[in-house]
């Protein structure tokens, strides 16, 4: 049932991905886009970081969305391939499970009054509702901030339940129910994280996208 | 067409009837809970009466006496007494007879039943005859005891003898002065006619069967005399039986006791009872049966009439079925916290609640069956062979890790395709008695033996049998001699260890694994994944372990490896409890904002 679901809610995704980006083309160039990334990080790690909050919000970003792919790799590959989680999968995502919590935390913390809803974010909603008059084929409300954080406060408020549902298993309070209805939750919250999460780095790489185009075009 | 369906009908209500009339008296059931006066005529096994100023008076019959109100029949098809037959299925693997020859360095697993690992009593040279003469002290009669010998040296011995007929007394007889360890004095005599009068308490047997010369002749000689005691006929010449219609435990123990020898025999009192026994339930609680007397095994089953029999069946609740099964004589239902479901389909609950508590080597254990245990008196055994390891924690045919008892096969064969065929002992101290009978002090209980003796006794055996390939199985290894005739060894699957699953012992909730936390079992080098199984072997210096988690299947590299990771269970727990907390707080703080953020909105609107 959660194998069958996950397989549609993942198709579904990436497929909407896929056709959105067809039909609401922003010019996003692959190449470009990871090659800018890598020398942002590879500034960091090389100590070009405005102050060290900064550096260790970015490095918790990068470090976070790592340990989520692999996360969700380990999680959900041996499930779509019939398996089941264990083995060495099983230990590669209880050993970098911590690690993408406290990148979480790093991130909801330095984020958090960044992507806190502005009156600007309906003012840019409806900028972007009227130049998709002038440019149908390209603006549009993923290319808002507000799709940002909304996905970043969604995957805030997702954590808390994925996290908590497996942390709670291993306590010694709850019986086998409760185990088998924590890790159900975990599975769903964690396929709603997933799509939430792909979605929002989307929106995200969207956005880095235009505005990368912006600084080079000036 | 009306009289024709008449007919039908008149044919189905006779037939009908005539079953009924055809069960016996004691086969019916109405519902009525107590248990009948069981004041009988006693009946020899030619069904003559029995009277009690009879001069040389005759043992009685169980088949006859019994047979009077209960389908003998019937149950002769039952798990006791249909060991040796092919239309019985064999159902869950369990614990075999164990040929034992320490002269040959011989303990080979039998069973009639065919269970994988084990030999069935032909294929190691055993007739009928011979397996009761070698397995009959724990032993309720019937089955091979009743098959009529075709060897005509054994038909005479069995024409003295008498059969092995089902000894009902040996589980239904509640006097407690039925002691079963007179009835395996009597299977050691070959007395098995008079073994049930014998073990009874009712009649006194003097004489050997065994001891008789092969012309005996009853109506001349004098042989065997049973001597009825006085006043156990009445005045109409009935006698009475104490029965119950449960069998009581120990007469179940008798045969199915264990002993750890861990526990030093003046310690034995400190060894627990299984907790269910200790609780007062009885073995026939569980493991009960109809007519047929097919007893539940306790096997988990779909079956409505047994599905309650097991441990799972009873203990957890199983959702869906109607009325509720579990929950049978106030069995508790456990919570298991804090235990991840992945264990409940990786292992069986006797993996954590049965036997004794993993300790870094199995121990060696001893069983009712296989080392005779209960004899009182002149025919008191302490065997130490075979060698039989357990608690082992290996991988079933099931899938599932549970808690299983082993032995290591050691015993003479040929080598044909592959097949390995049991050389029986006799015949291997017939062609190399001088090499294997050397006298030398035990080591570990077993004669030692060389690799200079077991190429000896191949070439001795090859030249006995030119066109075979004579081999030696022991400690999981096949020994052969090579082209250049040199002692070769290796690994072959005939050689590998038999288990059967232990299912009692059971230990209470509070002694079972994971009680104290995942530690029980995931530490880099707990028992229960690292605890050693001996090889077992009489070879001198081949003393070889072989790890728990070889036995499930799991590469113990990995296992290591995900066992320390427990290290830092409680390092992840308190990272993600602290990282949930400063989540949780963040989004409290902020959720709070929004909310102001929103009422000052809608103040501003209203003004």
């Amino acid at each position: 049932m959660f194998r069958d679901i996950s397989i549609f809610a993942f198709a579904a995704v990436l497929l909407f991905i896929a056709a959105h980006s067809v039909v609401f083309r922003c010019g996003f160039k692959p190449l470009r886009f990871l090659c800018l990334r890598i020398a942002e990080l590879w500034g960091l790690l090389l100590g070009a970081a405005p102050n060290w909050i900064m550096g260790i919000r970015v490095l918790a970003f990068w470090a976070g969305l790592f340990s989520f792919f692999v996360l969700l790799l380990t999680g959900f590959v041996p499930l779509l391939l019939g398996g089941r989680l264990e083995g060495v999968w099983l230990m590669l995502h209880a050993t970098l499970a911590p690690v993408f919590v406290l990148c979480a935390a790093v991130m909801v913390l330095g984020g958090a009054h960044r992507y806190c809803f502005q009156k600007r974010d309906l003012e840019q909603i409806a900028a972007l509702w009227k130049a998709r008059k002038e440019k149908p084929r390209c603006c549009c409300v993923m290319d808002s901030e507000a799709a940002v954080k909304a996905g970043f406060w969604l995957l805030a408020a997702l954590t808390l339940p994925l996290t908590l549902s497996m942390v709670l298993s291993m306590t010694p309070l709850f019986g086998t129910d409760g185990q088998h209805f924590l890790f159900r939750l975990h599975r769903y919250c964690a396929l709603a994280f997933a799509l939430t999460a792909i979605l929002t780095v989307y929106a995200l790489m969207r956005q880095k996208n235009r505005k990368d185009t912006e600084i080079l075009t000036q | 067409m009306t009289r024709t369906i008449i007919l039908m009908i008149a044919l189905l209500t006779a037939g009908r009837l005539s079953a009924q009339e055809a069960k016996l008296l004691g086969d019916g059931n109405d519902g009525n809970r107590s248990m009948p006066v069981h004041l009988l005529d006693l009946l020899d096994e030619d069904g003559k009466p029995i009277r009690a100023g009879d001069k040389d008076a005759k043992p009685f019959s169980t088949r006859t006496t019994c047979g009077q109100c209960h389908d003998y029949e019937a149950i002769r098809g039952g798990w006791h007494f249909s060991g040796h037959r092919d239309d019985v299925p064999s159902a869950r693997v369990g614990q075999p007879w164990v040929l034992t020859d320490a002269a040959t360095r011989t303990q080979i697993p039998v069973s009639g039943r065919g269970w994988p690992g084990t030999f069935k009593p032909e294929q190691v040279g055993l007739t009928a005859w011979d397996w009761v003469i070698q397995f009959g002290s724990h032993y309720p009669g019937g089955s091979y005891g009743e098959i009529t010998a075709d060897d005509p040296e054994q038909a005479i011995r069995q024409n003295i003898s008498g059969k092995y007929e089902i000894n009902c007394l040996a589980c239904h007889h509640a006097d407690p002065r039925h002691d079963a360890s007179l009835a395996a004095l009597q299977a050691a005599r070959q007395n098995y006619r008079w073994a049930a009068a014998a073990s009874s308490g009712k009649a006194l047997v003097n004489g050997t069967a065994s001891a008789l010369s092969s012309f005996f002749d009853p109506e001349f000689d004098e042989g065997i005399k049973t001597t009825y005691l006085d006043g156990v006929f009445d005045k109409d010449n009935k006698v009475f039986f104490d029965i119950a219609g449960k069998p009581q435990d120990r007469q179940c123990h008798f045969c199915h006791s264990r002993q750890d020898l861990r526990v030093p025999e003046s310690d034995e009192w400190t060894r627990e009872w299984d907790v269910h026994s200790a609780s007062g339930i009885h073995c026939t609680d569980c493991h009960k049966n109809g007519l047929d007397h097919q007893i539940a095994r306790g096997v988990e089953t779909n079956d409505p009439k047994t599905a309650a029999l097991s441990c799972r069946g009873c203990h957890l609740e199983q959702s869906g079925t109607l009325p509720p099964q579990s929950g049978r004589l106030g069995a508790p239902q456990p919570a298991h916290k804090g235990i991840p479901p992945i264990h409940f389909e990786k292992m069986t609950c006797t993996a954590c609640h049965c036997g004794t508590w993993p300790q870094d080597t199995a121990g060696r254990w001893r069983t009712a069956r296989i080392h005779k245990l209960g004899l009182h008196g002149k025919h008191k055994q302490d065997l130490r062979l075979p060698h039989i390891y357990a608690p082992v924690l290996l991988k079933g045919s099931d899938g599932k890790i549970g808690s299983y008892a082993m032995i290591w096969p050691a015993f003479w064969a040929t080598l044909a395709d592959d097949t390995v065929t049991p050389i029986p002992p006799a015949k291997v101290m017939a062609a190399a008695r001088d090499i294997l009978s050397v006298e030398a002090e035990r080591q570990d209980d077993w004669r030692p033996l060389t690799n200079e003796q077991i190429a000896q006794t191949l070439i001795r055996l090859k030249e006995r049998q030119p066109d075979a390939t004579p081999v030696y199985i022991a400690g999981g290894l096949l020994y052969r001699l090579d082209n250049a005739g040199l002692l070769a060894s290796a690994p072959h699957p005939a050689a590998g260890a038999y288990s059967w699953p232990m299912a009692h012992d059971v230990r209470p909730a509070a002694q079972s694994l994971g009680v104290r936390g995942c530690a029980d079992c995931h530490t880099a080098d707990s028992p229960f994944f690292f605890g050693g199984v001996a090889v077992d072997t009489p070879l001198q210096g081949d003393r070889r372990f072989v790890q728990m988690a070889e036995l499930q299947g799991i590469d113990r590299l990995f296992m290591w490896a995900f066992n320390a990771s427990f290290v830092f269970r409680p390092m992840l727990k308190v990272v993600a409890f602290l990282g949930c907390g400063l989540i949780g707080l963040a989004l409290l703080g902020y959720g709070l904002k929004a909310l102001a953020a929103i009422s000052r909105a809608c103040a501003k609107e209203v003004e």
